[in-house]
């Protein structure tokens, strides 16, 4: 009772103040993302850096929404399964045509082009070729190859490729153009294998336009020995734009490590915070309570440790440790506590001397009774504005550990989206969409913070106020 | 000095002294510069007897705060003797210290806005002494005493008053408050360190005759520290007036107010202002300003300031005598 009556003087004072309002409007809608991150972005955090979890994404895509303010339509992510098959003999040997049509109507080339053929046969190996049928009727091969097997009586082999950048792949249809009478050298498409999907005589202009039409992807395997079938044929086309903040070059969505890297970084903040506070304000009350010698001991260690510059200590200890976020949470709050302790020491100095705990001595009170009852209460309203602001603080320094490679390397942080965007030459490149919103991300919770850290301190401490 | 017999005396005090380091600066130690101090409290010796109230009054500065909290071991003495009951408190080990001192012996401060902690309700810091010596088991039994001590202080209804915070009740109210602590222990000793200087004229007279009336009804005996000869006057049995860590004069209140011997007193009592607006204060008998306790005058340490100062007085330093009977005075005119 006492405690709410209490909390509705305080959030009386506290409504008056926009700005410690706004930050608390942010604060919320934080919590809520955190919250509801599990929903609104479905992933396991810890395979953020499993890049075969994003494999078949498109890599380094802007978000769909930019397509859409421009007025385009951007290509959308295809997966494409359905496939029919021929069987047949050639010169005795069991032969298998499969073919995976495709109406392309887009306006732009896919981003990545990737397939999964599962061959399965019995004898020795198979010899299988992969090409396009274009609407103009020209046929591509794009990739040939051999499966064998050690198991005579049944193989199967899987074959999975990444058409986009594969050098076979490169080499191929750097051929069939050179035949065509371009030079792949010459054209200006974001990836060789998008030329399969070109207009050649635009092409031919140095004007990437996509062929609209039937397209078809076939493979054909002939086996060295009885028997041959192919029982799965997929091909994904990647789209131009993805999600609601786009891809990393990855192919990892930005949008579900933006979401991600909210809980961590309230979990950093808060945590360290809160422990800081809390180590600070027992270090520095036993401190000034105890008086003399062992007061002036304690804090000259704070003392030490202030002095210590704390970004390249962390940054050695980084790198010693390899750490995770505990242990950044830890090292992190090793370095958080020394300025609580010491306002904490100069407030118990005060509150020792004071009449009430002179009282309090009258009566018989031990000295723990002394600290936890009439010291510490009398503390904590001062260390409410010390916890809010050591939150962005340390939600900083993460990042700033992150963003120099040496935070936890299997989370989404934000620190680590910048670093990895910093490595993959986002800025360079112009993919504003990976290195600006974790940025934004970072500042405006930490403004948050610090806002309502403003109001609350303003509340607390009264000669603050302005009038 | 006579001396009662130990029974009917509460608190013996011999020789008191209590001397404040000064802080010193690296270059005093380089220098090897003695250690100074402050002698707020420099050879105190008195008595106080069962149900009586001994007033202690003087300057500020003048060492009768540091005395009374000496008394109660708040403060812990450079030298000399004081018995409670008739033990030594200066050998009491922590469990004796709780339990026999701070249970009878009590304090009751100037500032009633310093003296309850602000985060605490009314129920909580009445209730508190109870509950560190563990005198009641349950929440009820602890409202129901609190309740019984706010009433004898004069707050009732109490359910007015136990749920509500200190800032919610006027100065005279609030030491009422910090009076009902002081009394659940049901202590036999107060050191009332000028309970009423803080407060408004209109309501000193009542807490004065609540605190005459307690000691009635409880047996209470007062160490009354007051700087107000008035207060003094009204309330004390007997009263001794101190002048830089010394007694200088003691007996009745009545005999030391009105046939004051020691200049000092004589000075005092003529800066008294007296409620009439044709009455001038006349010529004040005194020279100067208070010297520093930590540098203190050779001899008589009233002497640089007394009109009447004559050979000795720079010398040798007075001692108490019985001048009259119960009559006490430092002074060489004597």
């Amino acid at each position: 009772m006492k405690f709410l009556a209490r909390a509705k003087e305080f959030w009386d004072e506290f409504k008056h103040r926009k700005i410690g309002l706004l930050g608390l409007g942010i604060l919320i809608i934080i919590v809520a993302i955190s919250v509801l991150a599990p929903v609104i972005a479905p992933m396991d955090p810890t395979r953020w850096s499993d890049v075969g979890y994003w494999t078949n994404n498109p890599k380094g895509v802007p978000p769909t929404w930019f397509y859409y303010i421009q007025g385009r339509t951007p290509i959308p992510q295809l997966y494409l399964e359905n496939y029919t098959v021929k069987a047949r003999k050639i010169s005795g040997y069991p032969m298998v045509e499969a073919s995976l049509p495709i109406n392309f109507t887009y306006t732009e080339f896919p981003t990545m082009v990737k397939w999964r053929i599962n061959v399965t046969f019995v004898g020795a190996g198979a010899f299988y070729q992969i090409y396009v049928t274009r609407p103009d009727r020209k046929k591509v091969t794009l990739y040939s190859g051999t499966v064998t097997t050690s198991n005579a009586s049944q193989g199967w082999s899987v074959i999975e490729i990444d058409a986009t950048r594969h050098p076979d792949v490169e080499r191929n249809i750097g051929e069939w153009l050179n035949s065509n009478g371009i030079d792949i050298n010459r054209v200006n498409l974001g990836a060789p294998v998008q030329a399969v999907f070109a207009d050649l005589k635009a092409l031919k202009k140095n004007k990437p336009v996509p062929l609209r039409g039937k397209y078809s992807f076939n493979i054909r395997a002939i086996a060295q020995g009885k028997k041959i079938n192919v029982t799965q044929f997929r091909l994904i086309l990647g789209a131009t734009a993805y999600g609601l903040m786009g891809t990393d070059k990855s192919g990892r969505d930005l949008f579900k490590g933006l979401v991600w890297g909210t809980p961590i970084a309230l979990l950093i903040g808060v945590l360290t915070s809160v422990l800081g506070v809390a180590i600070g304000l027992l270090y520095g009350v036993t401190s000034g309570y105890i008086g003399g010698w062992s007061d002036e001991a304690m804090m000259r260690v704070v003392d030490v440790l202030m002095s210590l510059p704390k970004l390249p200590v962390l940054i050695v200890l980084a790198i010693a440790y390899r750490p995770t976020i505990w242990l950044i949470i830890l090292f992190l709050t090793i370095f958080g506590w020394m300025g609580i302790a010491r306002v904490s020491r100069s407030i118990a100095l005060q509150l020792k001397e004071s009449a009430f705990v002179e009282a309090a001595r009258a009566i018989g009170a031990s000295r723990k009774r002394i600290i936890v009852v009439h010291i510490i209460p009398n503390i904590v309203p001062y260390t409410v504005a010390a916890l809010a602001l050591g939150i962005p603080d340390a939600i900083l320094t993460e990042a700033a550990l992150s963003f120099l490679g040496l935070g936890d390397p299997s989370l989404p942080t934000w620190g680590a989206i910048l670093n990895q965007a910093q490595s993959g030459g986002a800025l360079g490149s112009g993919m504003w969409w990976w290195f600006i919103p974790p940025g934004l991300a970072i500042a405006v919770v930490s403004m948050a913070f610090v806002f309502i850290g403003y109001a609350v301190d303003e509340i607390v401490n009264p000669r603050l106020r302005r009038r | 000095m006579s001396r009662s017999d130990g029974n009917d005396v509460i608190v013996r005090v011999e020789n008191l002294k209590k001397w404040f380091p000064i802080r010193r600066g690296l270059a005093d130690i380089v220098m090897r510069r003695p250690r100074k101090y402050v002698k707020a409290v420099d050879g105190v010796s008195f008595e106080i007897r069962k149900g009586e109230i001994f007033a202690l009054a003087g300057e500020s500065g003048c060492g009768k705060t540091t005395t009374g909290r000496t008394i109660l071991r708040l403060i812990e003495p450079t030298a000399g003797k004081v018995e409670f009951m008739g033990r030594d408190i200066m050998s009491l080990n922590r469990d004796e210290m709780k339990n026999f001192l701070r249970r009878r012996a009590q304090i009751i401060f100037q500032d009633p806005y310093e003296s309850l902690n602000p985060r605490k309700t009314i129920e909580d810091i009445v209730g508190e002494p109870l509950e560190v010596h563990g005198l009641v088991e349950t929440k009820q039994e602890k409202r129901e005493m609190v309740s019984r001590y706010l009433e004898e202080v004069g707050l009732s209804p109490p359910e007015d008053f136990i749920f509500r915070f200190p800032h919610e009740l006027s100065g005279g109210q609030r030491q009422r408050v910090a009076i009902a602590r002081a009394l659940v222990l049901e202590p036999k000793f107060i050191v009332a360190d000028e309970p009423v200087s803080m407060l408004d004229m209109s309501i000193r007279a009542s807490i004065l005759n609540l605190m005459l009336d307690l000691r009635d009804k409880m047996g209470l005996s007062y160490l009354f520290i007051t700087h107000d000869l008035a207060t003094a006057k009204y309330i004390a049995d007997r009263l001794a007036i101190m002048y830089l860590g010394r007694i200088v004069e003691m007996g009745r209140a009545v005999d030391v107010i009105d046939n004051p011997l020691h200049p000092y007193t004589k000075a005092l009592i003529a800066a008294v202002p007296v409620p009439d607006p044709r009455h001038k204060i006349g010529e004040i008998p005194i020279k100067g300003e208070v010297p520093s306790p930590i540098d203190l005058p050779s001899g008589c340490r009233f002497h640089p300031r007394c009109l009447s100062a004559f050979e000795p007085c720079d010398k040798e330093e007075p001692q108490l005598k019985e001048v009259e009977p119960g009559h006490f005075v430092a002074c060489h005119l004597y």
